[in-house]
């Protein structure tokens, strides 16, 4: 019997303060593409130039962009919210 | 900074907060009128806050950051967060609550921390406006889900 071997993909968006990647709808992705090959390109479209110690956040919930959406256990259509993480208290 | 100067980017950055990104993080836009940006916060657990950000003379100065009612009165007194970001003692120059986090104006002016220049880290990816706010609704957050 032959077997059609399909790679599972999603779709996803990145939602941040500088703008929206892609511009409209979703962008089709791997499941096993890692979540920061995704968030680069919105970096570069969004021109975000250093987003060290952005967080990327998921339904509420914080997700590891240096493993893939299936590692992360996402899949379907998601919305990745991307940008800082909280600021430090100054303790005055 | 020129008036005018600090007026355009403020609007390049406020223009870029979208539909998308607003009904995503459940924030309210009220006002974004140069040099007032007022954004409301909505959490699940039925919570609201709202901040109004006075951003005259972005971004040579910080924004200086009221904490307000969903109705618009400021507040007198608020919720404190674990990690002291949202400081309900009075701030020395203000007398208000203030935000005790880099970025703010009112950290930046407070006694304890005017040796940290906000000239630093100005023009961040983390300092902007958005980032800023974003900073902020994730202390929000982190007590309210």
């Amino acid at each position: 019997m032959e077997h059609h071997h399909h790679e599972k993909s999603l779709e996803a968006r990145v939602v941040t303060t500088s703008g929206v990647y892609p511009e409209t709808g979703f962008e089709r992705v791997a499941e096993q593409e890692h979540v920061e090959t995704l968030l680069k390109k919105a970096d570069e479209k969004l021109h975000i130039t250093n987003p060290a110690g952005w967080i990327a956040v998921v339904g509420g919930r914080k997700i590891d962009i240096t493993k893939s959406f299936h590692q992360n256990g996402l899949s379907g259509r998601i919305e990745i919210d991307w940008g800082p993480d909280h600021g430090a208290g100054g303790h005055a | 900074m020129h008036e005018i100067a600090a007026r355009t980017l403020f609007e390049e950055e406020v223009q870029k907060f979208g539909a998308e990104l607003l009904e995503a993080r459940g924030w309210t836009l009220f006002a974004k009128q140069y040099p007032v940006l007022d954004v409301g916060f909505s959490s699940r657990d039925g919570a609201r806050l709202r901040l109004r950000l006075l951003c005259d003379d972005w971004n040579d100065r910080p924004p200086s950051v009221q904490f307000h009612d969903w109705e618009g009165r400021p507040l007198g007194a608020i919720e404190r967060d674990p990690s002291g970001v949202f400081n309900n003692s009075p701030h020395p120059y203000t007398g208000q609550p203030f935000v005790c986090m880099k970025g703010v104006r009112e950290y930046h002016t407070h006694p304890s921390h005017v040796g940290d220049a906000w000239q630093t880290v100005k023009g961040a990816d983390r300092f902007t406006l958005g980032g800023i706010l974003t900073q902020l609704w994730h202390v929000w957050r982190s007590f309210h889900k």
